[in-house]
């Protein structure tokens, strides 16, 4: 045997363990998520959710919305949340310096005037130009800046904050009415809560009604069908799975609530990566264990966000991209973390899985299936072995896939007719058959940029979200997506 | 949200596709670390791999059949269930009215749950009668036994329907449940003891069953949050309640913030002088606790004066927060001078509390804005002073104008 052929067998070996060892955790955290979601759906009964809102029991939230070049969607996104089931709360647009209509739609829509205000610059940014209060709706201000990006629109909105509790929101998602109430719950019940995620789900394809998405179909393009299948596998079993180790990493930048004294705590969302969300928790994290505070960051799967997917693959290649350059940034930022037992099961599990099998998945991925390629050309591997192994990951990948279409039939709104039903099914299968590789083949192009293009997001073409409060004469709402 | 059915069935499923899956992988890799050292063969891989893929694909049949028929079955029993609820709802309701005899002989579940939809609806007599209607067909003996035994979901699912229910008779029940070493049973039960204990008429009774519940919560040392829930969700009963916890012999600071913060949300005047030795507290959030209640109250002695101006230079900053908002109860001259000097603050958050204070104490107090917009050495004071007064136009413009 020649030394390519043993390297290539040795390397196939690993890859193939590797695999195994990754499906095994898979399967774990899957169950652990599932158990955690169906325990989380037992513990919020609607007369508890009714006794909060009757008896004055919550906190005030801050809804900080960032926004750039958004004027398509962004009327309709306030208009979501500034009709939230809560009590107390105030929502806070920051158009990051946007050169479209953002902020003609926004003066437009809710009478906004400008008015002199003073407010605590607790985080630096980049100079906010203008404040401005609506005439209609009390609890909304809008602050203009000179465009610094999003995690500095955020510090920004924290700056202007008055309440405890802050929601950074994307101004291209609609959140479901009670998802403050049920995301701040958590904090009511356990003081050392810090954070709180939401399940983020794609709007494609829904039917929106007075800002709400009212009914749930499949959209048209399979890149956006693949997505509902990834996005339920990555919310109900992934995050719940670590939220219940209690080792979550990953709050979605699209929608999660902080307390702000936390934030302020660690100096606000960090400017110089494109992974924000996650580098805040792990700062999180890392502070609170540091000065050894008693402290929590958890994954609530009841608050429900509703975003716009991508919807085409040129743009979904570039979001991942832009994911993965944020994860290695942030991986990187963090690296005294790994392997440190001073985080307990962050430091010694969570942080490790993300190295090799986020960080360094799509390389071990793509090496792999290359060396199993080249090893059954020279006639190395047998070929038999190769199809079995690649259907054997096809079907781990789409039991998962199925696990998570499972978890996302119990709740009351989902896709409800059978054909979307056997749609989901097919998407979990399609997925494993080139969107996966194709996927990972850019990711590990990205693992190659995290230094060059640090700081890079390309843009993402969207449909837009129709203004949410008038709805069609004929009362049918706004089908999301081609 | 969710379907509270079929969940657990789900996981069974998706637990033995696990195995079916596991199980192979951990043989393959097994197989493949000998293979590795040269222990294995090709064609042993093979099979390996055959028999992981034939039990990935049993796996995927499982799963992929448990959700389509759950899909299919559950939306057939909703739309079975919902008219089954609206049938009994009407059926009840004529009951009440009398023109329909009461059914006889156990409750089917739908019954039941329409007539605790009612009781959670109606008010009065209509109410009461609900509530021996469950009671006389042993609903409420039913649910308790359910609270007590079995699975966690259905455990927690009684829980709730006893606390929608409302009857005295579960409240020791309930009050067990708070002991339960699983926290969703201890907090479920201590809310629903909270809203039982609200409907117990009996001052006697509601005494035993405020002080069994504070027992209770002090053994299972809830957190803050929810023991200031509780307090409220008493409602009438928060009075016995808040004199039990903290009345008693060692109370935890999460405690003792619990019962002020409730004194002060429900405005319960009778503890004002129980409220006023923790303005001294040593812990800080009790403080600040103390501070928010007397505020809420309108109700400073004159002998706590000297701790509230002590408050107002603090080193915490939400003490002197707190503090700002307290000191509005202080002689006019003394609270607008301190309140002005509070106002130049190093920590913003004070400055908008000293300015809302003053605020809050109408002519004088925005007279007082006034003049520190002109005459205040501080910048930081006179801007809060002037967008204090700004944020007050809209409120002047509904006064002047109507």
């Amino acid at each position: 045997m020649s030394v390519l052929e043993s390297l290539l067998t040795a390397f196939e070996v690993f890859a193939i363990v590797y695999f195994a060892v990754l499906s095994l955790l898979y399967s774990g955290f899957a169950f652990i998520g599932l158990r955690a979601v169906i325990l989380e759906s037992r513990q919020t009964s609607d007369t508890e959710l009714r006794d909060l809102l009757e008896r004055d029991v919550f906190k005030p939230v801050s809804v900080i919305v960032p926004a750039f070049n958004e004027e398509g969607s962004i009327v309709a996104a306030v208009q979501s949340f500034i009709t939230l089931h809560y009590p107390k709360f105030e929502v806070i647009v920051v158009s990051d310096g946007s050169t479209d209509g953002t902020m003609d739609r926004l003066i437009e829509a809710f009478a906004l005037v400008e008015e002199p205000r003073v407010w605590a610059r607790t985080l630096p940014t980049q100079p906010v130009t203008r404040v401005m209060r609506s005439l209609r709706e009390p609890g909304l201000v809008v602050a203009e800046k000179t465009n610094g990006g999003k995690a500095d629109a955020v510090n920004a909105g924290i700056n202007l904050a008055r309440y405890p509790l802050i929601a950074p929101v994307d101004s291209d998602c609609l959140l479901d009415a009670q998802a403050i109430l049920r995301a701040t719950r958590n904090f009511v019940k356990d003081d050392t809560v810090i954070a709180v995620g939401g399940t983020v789900r794609p709007l494609n394809g829904a039917t929106i009604l007075d800002g709400r998405p009212a009914e749930l179909r499949m959209p048209r393009r399979w890149v956006e069908r693949l997505q509902i299948v990834e996005y339920a596998r990555a919310f109900f079993l992934g995050r719940a799975g670590w939220s219940r180790m209690g080792a979550l990493l990953i709050i979605s930048g699209a929608f999660g609530i902080f307390r702000r004294d936390a934030v302020l705590r660690v100096g606000g969302l960090w400017t110089k990566t494109l992974g924000e969300d996650m580098e805040l928790v792990m700062r999180l994290h890392k502070e609170f264990a540091r000065a050894r505070l008693p402290h929590r960051i958890v994954f609530s799967p009841d608050p429900i966000c509703w975003t716009e997917v991508p919807s085409d693959l040129p743009s979904l290649l570039r979001q991942r991209s832009r994911w993965h350059r944020g994860l290695w940034t942030n991986l990187w930022r963090h690296k005294d973390m790994l392997l440190n037992p001073r985080f307990g099961r962050l430091g010694m599990f969570a942080v490790p899985y993300f190295w090799l099998f986020e960080g360094l998945g799509p390389i071990i991925e793509v090496l792999g299936f290359v060396s199993l390629l080249v090893s059954a050309a020279l006639g190395v591997l047998d070929l038999n072995v190769f199809w079995l192994f690649l259907t054997l990951a096809v079907l781990h990948g789409m039991v998962l896939s199925q696990v998570a279409a499972g978890v996302e039939a119990m709740l009351l709104q989902r896709y409800a007719s059978t054909s979307d039903r056997l749609i989901l099914f097919a998407a979990s299968l399609v997925e494993f058959l080139g969107f996966h590789q194709l996927v990972a083949l850019e990711r590990f192009f990205a693992t190659f940029q995290s230094g060059r293009r640090r700081r890079q997001w390309g843009a993402m073409p969207r449909t837009g979200i129709p203004p949410a409060s008038v709805p069609s004469p004929s009362h049918v709402g706004h089908r999301i997506g081609r | 949200m969710w379907r509270r059915y079929g969940d657990v069935a789900f996981a069974a499923v998706f637990a033995i596709a696990i195995s079916l899956e596991a199980i192979p992988l951990c043989y393959l890799t097994w197989t493949l670390a000998a293979r590795l050292f040269g222990n294995a063969g090709g064609a042993r891989l093979g099979s390996v791999l055959l028999g992981a893929v034939g039990s990935a694909a049993a796996a995927l049949i499982l799963v992929t059949t448990y959700v389509l028929s759950y899909q299919h079955v559950s939306a057939q029993h909703e739309r079975v269930r919902v008219e089954q609820r609206k049938a009994w709802v009407t059926r009840w309701l004529s009951v009440l009215e009398g023109s329909q005899p009461e059914p006889t002989g156990t409750l089917e579940p739908e019954g039941v749950q329409a007539l605790l939809a009612l009781r959670e609806t109606l008010r009065g007599s209509e109410s009461s009668r609900i509530a021996e209607i469950l009671e006389r067909h042993g609903a409420v003996r039913q649910l308790e036994r359910s609270a007590g035994h079995g699975r966690l979901g259905g455990r927690l699912d009684a829980i709730v329907a006893l606390s929608n229910a409302r009857i005295p008779s579960a409240l020791p029940t309930l009050v067990n449940g708070v002991y339960d070493s699983n926290q969703l049973i201890c907090v479920a039960s201590a809310r629903g003891a909270a809203r039982t204990l609200a409907r117990v008429e009996d001052l006697f009774d509601r005494d035993r069953g405020a002080a069994a519940l504070a027992r209770a919560m002090e053994a299972q040392e809830l957190p803050y949050g929810i023991i200031e829930e509780v307090v409220v969700l008493a409602e009438d009963a928060a009075t016995s309640l808040i004199a039990v916890l903290l009345l008693h012999d060692r109370p935890r600071a999460p405690t003792v913030r619990a019962a002020i913060d409730g004194v002060g949300r429900l405005k319960l005047l009778i503890f004002a002088e129980e409220v006023v030795p923790f303005l001294s507290h040593p812990d800080d959030e009790v403080r600040a606790a103390a501070l928010r209640a007397v505020s809420r109250l309108g109700f400073l002695p004159e002998s706590s004066h000297g701790v509230v101006i002590a408050a107002l230079t603090d080193e915490v900053d939400f003490i002197r927060i707190h503090a700002a908002a307290a000191a509005r109860l202080l002689p006019r001259p003394h609270a607008l001078s301190l309140l002005s000097d509070r106002l130049g603050d190093r920590s913003w958050w004070v400055r908008r509390a000293a300015a809302d204070a003053l605020v809050s104490l109408g002519p004088a107090g925005l007279a007082q804005l006034g003049r520190v917009v002109h005459e205040h050495p501080d910048r930081f004071a006179r801007d809060i002073a002037e967008q204090a007064l700004r944020d007050q136009m809209p409120n002047l413009v509904r006064a002047v104008v109507g």
